[in-house]
């Protein structure tokens, strides 16, 4: 109990307070930093080594130091200053190399070896603390209390280490700051309860208790920001490096162009939400979305371009969807989307069509207008799947159906899909064989001059009966032919064919031929009519060719040219299916267009339908002033043709004036005036 | 820098509210003025039988951004790009945003202006921007928008 009475009776409460602050602060500031030692590696070790050795030496010291002070030996002290430097680089260096001997690779002694370097070295700096402490009085030591202090000091260094060795868990960094503490006050009340000082004859004077004090609060502010370096650094170092992680973390799980989840956070999500499934969990819908035409974008406008869109794209179907559901990117130009609970048809295709909606909407990116849409396919579990296999290959089915639907629109998955796929495979299978075969037909729907009522031309239709499904409307086919790139190829038969049939014909009879986008973009096209045009024989003049605005959309550059080269050669152009798309006039200014061709279902609401009838009445008047000539189609009444005769439109055509026929029978109607009953 | 002209429709998405439809048109219109404001953005916007015509004028990147924001909106659908043109200067100079609506009064002559212009905005967008501007500045109730305040008359 020498201890206890050395503790209370020897020291000045005061100091001891203090130096217990600083011990605990130290302690867990050092058992904390030791902790990031020993579990760093390379180099980052060695300065993470430093950094503790010089925190947890110069808490050490101070506390040591400060409690000194409070010792009231009742005799004269002085203090030996080099020897007191001495005692702390002792401290740090001792404690510096058993984090080193602690951190090798021998899991048992490490902690053994490390603790025990730590502890003697503490033991060391106490005791060197102690011989500078110059005391003028007659001292004794007590082996017995000096031995036990080292002991004590080694063994609590060695727990605490074993502690921050084994488990890294914070709480154990606590536990191993409370051991070390034990470890320094050990050390220095058992060490100065063997520490005996009997004041000499003749002196009766005590330390200057003032000096003392302002000495111990300097010392105890300095190791205090020793300290407070140390922790500063370490939470600095452990904000950055715990950014760092949450950052890699979200790149593993994010696409980095887009900032959505990407395809791997994707299908953990599936996974849990299918095996949620099982304990009741709530339905749930996944939707797959692709964009339509984003392709074309990439090639024409590049990658730069392609990527802002991609990142509207994400924006936009985050906008969407709800605030909880999950937007992944999975694919190039591929999304998914799932939707969470409280699932049902209803909310899934308000979702849809919204999404639908607003991917339809146009975007404008550095003065080019990109006009995308997509298409959703929809699978709701646990009706149409409850794995994440089956969930995925039914929404791509419902997906696929969408695609072919037109695009722009969604699907919600439903058994009888599948025919519609088989229906499909097998018109794209008998296109390509129709392809080789040449199982198309041509027929020619003749135009009107609408002021003497004679033929002026004949529009070419492709017709096409497949072996097994019968006729297939263009409508259909065509698009099947772009997506099987066979378009261009039977584009160019009908234009040889039909050259070849026109060469037949009397020579005031043009020939009017479709080009689709697809072959719009082609850069053989001018080399090809040229080809069609000399096999056949007929005049550059009599040739027209008719392109949609689409076509012009997104690609006007290239279009422009392959325009331009074939104007050159002779052949006039049409703009088809006007007042439809995205009008502007910027369009028939720069390209060489010569006759717009009025959509037919304006035609069709005239006269009964004053919208139509202004628009009609618009594009007439600009064909005027623009100099082009204008073709009404799809005219079936005979009110339809008396109000675009009143119009001054130059041509008419549609099943009202003639169906489309074969050559032959074309031919046999030349000359005749439209029989309008016949 | 060029400034650029951007023309669009749309269908109105509004549902009335504790406020009208019409009313909601302010707002947007409000809010608008102020944030076009910002951004340098002039226009106009006419709401005429459930259909949104719209003119946005400005610097390049100010037009792309407001548009995406507008096309990020669910209070309209089907939106289509009518017309985008670089243009020596400003029509709608004075307007963060001005407004034309139908009247209440059937037989105002604005109306069928109104009307027809839609139509003519599909075949020869430069004149229909024309003739709202016309509109616009022919109609002395039209509410002009003070570059700020927004404005408050009845539509
Ligand atoms: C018909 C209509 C016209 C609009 N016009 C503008 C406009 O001119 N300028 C603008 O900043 N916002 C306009 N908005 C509002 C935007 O769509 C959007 O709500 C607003 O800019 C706030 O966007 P934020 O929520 O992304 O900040 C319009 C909205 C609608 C429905």
């Amino acid at each position: 109990m020498r201890i206890i009475s050395c503790l209370v009776e020897d020291h000045n409460i005061a100091f001891v307070v203090m130096a217990a602050l600083m011990c605990i602060a130290g302690s867990m500031v050092s058992a904390t930093l030791f902790r990031r030692t020993l579990t760093e590696g390379g180099t980052s070790r060695v300065h993470w080594c430093f950094l503790s050795a010089v925190t947890a030496g110069a808490a050490t010291w101070a506390t040591h130091f400060i409690a000194m002070l409070g010792y009231q030996p009742n005799a004269p002290v002085t203090l030996d200053g080099v020897l007191t430097v001495v005692s702390a680089l002792i401290a740090v260096a001792g404690i510096g190399l058993g984090l080193i001997l602690a951190s090798v690779q021998l899991p048992r002694f490490a902690p053994l070896i490390g603790g025990s370097t730590i502890g003697l070295s503490i033991g060391a700096m106490h005791y060197v603390g102690m011989f500078a402490y110059r005391v003028d009085g007659i001292v004794q030591w007590d082996w017995r209390y000096v031995i036990a202090s080292l002991v004590v000091a080694m063994a609590c260094s060695i727990y605490a280490l074993r502690l921050l060795r084994d488990d890294a868990g914070h709480h154990r960094s606590m536990q191993a700051g409370a051991v070390l503490a034990l470890a320094i006050v050990g050390l220095h009340f058992a060490g100065m309860a063997g520490f005996s000082v009997s004041a000499m004859e003749g002196y009766s004077q005590g330390p200057d208790s003032e000096a003392f004090a302002a000495m111990a609060a300097a010392i105890g502010m300095v190791a205090l920001l020793i300290i407070g370096t140390g922790v500063s650094t370490y939470l600095l170092e452990r904000r950055t490096s715990t950014e760092g992680e949450s950052r890699i973390a979200h790149i593993a799980m994010h696409d980095a162009l887009t900032n959505l989840a990407n395809r791997h956070q994707f299908t953990d999500a599936l996974h849990s939400q299918c095996a949620a499934l099982g304990d009741e969990g709530a339905p749930f819908a996944l939707m797959m979305v692709d964009l339509d035409r984003f392709k074309p974008i990439n090639d024409t406008l590049g990658h730069p371009v392609g990527d802002q869109v991609l990142q509207r794209i994400a924006r936009r179907l985050r906008i969407a969807v709800r605030d909880h559901d999950m937007v992944a990117r999975i694919g190039g130009d591929e999304f998914a989307v799932i939707a969470f609970d409280g699932m049902e048809r209803g909310t899934a295709t308000a979702i849809a069509k919204r999404i639908i909606e607003i991917l339809a909407r146009p975007m404008v990116i550095n003065g080019n207008v990109i006009e995308l849409s997509g298409s959703v396919g929809v699978a709701i579990a646990p009706e149409h799947g409850a794995t994440p296999e089956a969930l995925i290959q039914h929404a791509d089915i419902a997906l696929y159906s969408a695609k072919n639907n037109g695009r722009d629109t969604y699907r919600v998955f439903e058994p009888m899909l599948m025919e519609t796929i088989k229906r499909r495979r097998s018109l794209e299978a008998a296109l390509r064989r129709a392809c080789m075969r040449d199982e198309f037909t041509i027929v020619y729907q003749p135009v009107f001059s609408s002021l003497n009522d004679e033929i002026t031309a004949a529009e070419a239709l492709l017709r096409w009966t497949c072996p097994d499904h019968g006729e297939i409307p263009p409508s259909e086919f065509i698009p099947i032919a772009e997506e099987l790139g066979l378009v261009s190829r039977i584009g160019a038969d009908v234009l040889r064919q039909a050259c070849k049939d026109a060469a037949g014909w009397p020579d005031h009879i043009d020939l009017a031929v479709n080009v689709s986008p697809v072959q719009l973009l082609d850069p053989r096209l001018p080399q090809m009519v040229a080809q069609a045009l000399a096999d056949s024989g007929l005049a550059p003049e009599r040739l027209e060719l008719e392109i949609t605005e689409t076509a012009l959309l997104n690609n006007d550059e290239a279009a422009l040219r392959t325009l331009t080269q074939i104007r050159k050669l002779g052949v006039s152009i049409s703009l088809d299916d006007f007042g439809t798309g995205y009008s502007s006039l910027s369009y028939l200014h720069r390209f060489p267009i010569s006759r717009i061709k009025i959509d037919k279902s304006f035609i069709q609401r005239v006269p009964g339908d004053s919208g139509s009838v202004s628009i009609v009445r618009a594009i007439t008047q600009l064909g005027s002033s623009l100099n082009m000539q204008i073709t009404a189609e799809g005219i079936e009444t005979e009110s339809q043709l008396a109000f675009i005769r009143e119009q001054g439109c130059d041509h008419v055509q549609g099943f009202l004036t003639g169906r489309p026929i074969a050559s032959a029978d074309f031919l046999a109607r030349t000359g005749k005036r439209v029989v309008v009953n016949a | 820098m060029p400034i650029r002209r951007l023309l669009y429709t749309s269908a109105s998405c509004l549902e009335p509210t504790e406020l009208t439809v019409e009313e909601q048109v302010g707002d947007i219109v409000q809010q608008a003025a102020r944030r076009n404001k910002k951004a340098r953005i002039t226009g106009l916007l006419v709401f005429v039988e459930g259909q949104f015509i719209q003119i946005l004028e400005g610097e390049s990147t100010a037009v792309e951004a407001t548009f995406e924001r507008i096309c990020c909106d669910f209070r309209h659908a089907q939106v289509k790009l009518v017309d985008l043109v670089a243009v020596k200067e400003r029509l709608f100079a004075s307007w963060s945003m001005a407004r034309l609506c139908e009247s209440e009064d059937p037989e105002s002559s604005l109306d069928e202006d109104l009307r027809s212009v839609r139509y003519l905005l599909g075949v020869n967008a430069r004149v229909a921007v024309e003739r709202m501007h016309e509109y616009l500045l022919g109609r002395t109730e039209v509410p002009t928008i003070a570059p700020v305040e927004g404005e408050q008359l009845p539509g």
